[in-house]
């Protein structure tokens, strides 16, 4: 049982480090809009894409 | 129509004040950490649980050491949630008492408090109940309900006319924390006058009665009572079909019902478990325990509102086949 005096302190730092990066998601704008990322693949711009394989359609 | 996260209930179209994200976004981690410490406390809570059934005097001293150690993980865990996450408690109850009108962050501050400090006390002393997992929780659930109707009001700021429904909503909390704040202060009286009634017969016994006591007069379920219905409408609103006028008013209407019978539905379980606590046969655990079930109960009734937004499909065909001036 005393394996605990290491195991609650380490659980402890691993919430601690995930609470630190849900802190910097939240802050570096991930969860501003969760829509957006779904949906990026619908406004991909694909003229790119054509024109670099067939340079005579565009 | 494509499903939704909860936690954006804004529409691609609403441009968002710079301002208003950074409050979100604050709103945002004041919750997810709530939720986080949340479920690491009620898993430190286990061994608190467990020894109401264990049996030999070996194991209860094991059982009591761990419950121990556990007590201070949870309280490393509950002073950020009570600090940071439920700042906005703090800060409302504050600005309510500077301009001397009661609102609901005022009894729900009292509980915390009441809540909070004996179980510091108890964990210094390394004897008694805590209620670390009574407290994460409440302050989960109250900041989740209040974050969705909040961002789900701000979402149908341009897509209905709000005067109407911002008048709505506030009518509705002011009704709800009126009665809620009311009961509270009854509660705290009567909490006060057993207490000193036990203190008189058992000192002794006097301290674990009132603790259970001032817990349950939490006014979770009160609380959250109103929040949860609005939200429920809100997403309601957001989600769903475009509805006439008559339709509004009778969503309207059930959203009244449903906050009347959150509120007195809640007020008539804190009646029930009164006189048992008031017996001293309700331990803190129980009294924790019930609360959950009354909160529960209030979110699991205003998310019938909310699931009445999805119409079978032949309806919802009917509805958007419908000419315009039909519908208005």
């Amino acid at each position: 049982m005393e394996i605990l005096y290491l195991l609650l302190p380490l659980s402890l730092a691993i919430i601690a480090l995930i609470g630190a990066v849900l802190w910097w998601a939240v802050f570096s704008g991930q969860y501003d809009d969760a829509e957006q990322a779904g949906c990026s693949i619908l406004y991909d711009d694909d003229r790119m894409i054509t024109r670099s394989v067939d340079p005579d359609q565009s | 129509m494509m499903p939704r996260s909860s936690f954006s209930p804004q529409f691609a179209d609403v441009p968002v004040a710079p301002e208003s994200l950074a409050t979100k976004r604050r709103a945002l981690v004041r919750l997810g950490l709530a939720w986080l410490a949340m479920m690491q406390v009620m898993m430190f809570a286990l061994p608190g649980y467990l020894r109401h059934e264990a049996a030999g005097q070996d194991s209860l001293e094991v059982l009591d050491w761990a419950i121990l150690l556990m007590n201070w993980a949870s309280l490393t865990l509950t002073i950020p949630v009570v600090l940071y996450s439920a700042w906005p408690i703090w800060r409302g109850s504050a600005q309510a008492l500077s301009r001397r009108r009661i609102t609901m962050d005022i009894p729900v501050a009292l509980s915390l408090f009441v809540a909070f400090v004996p179980s510091v006390i108890a964990t210094f002393r390394g004897s008694g109940e805590v209620y670390f997992d009574s407290i994460t929780m409440f302050v989960a659930f109250l900041l989740t309900a209040r974050y969705i109707e909040q961002r789900a009001r701000l979402a149908n700021l341009s897509t209905n006319d709000h005067s109407t429904l911002a008048g709505f909503s506030s009518t509705l909390l002011t009704q709800a924390n009126r009665v809620a704040t009311l009961f509270v202060c009854v509660q705290l009286v009567a909490a006060a006058v057993i207490a000193a009634v036990w203190w008189v017969i058992a000192p002794a016994q006097a301290w674990s009665v009132l603790v259970p006591l001032l817990v349950m007069s939490c006014p979770c379920a009160l609380s959250l009572a109103a929040p949860v219905s609005l939200a429920a409408l809100q997403l309601n609103l957001a989600g769903g079909e475009p509805l006439s006028t008559l339709e509004r008013d009778a969503l309207l209407a059930r959203t009244t019902r449903m906050t009347r019978q959150n509120l007195y539905g809640a007020l008539i379980w804190h009646v029930l478990t009164m006189p048992l606590a008031a017996l001293g046969w309700v331990t803190p655990w129980l009294a924790a325990l019930s609360m959950l079930f009354s909160s529960a109960a209030v979110l699991l009734n205003a998310w019938r509102l909310y699931r009445s937004r999805r119409m079978p499909f032949s309806q919802r065909g009917r509805a958007t086949a419908l000419p315009n001036h039909l519908q208005t």
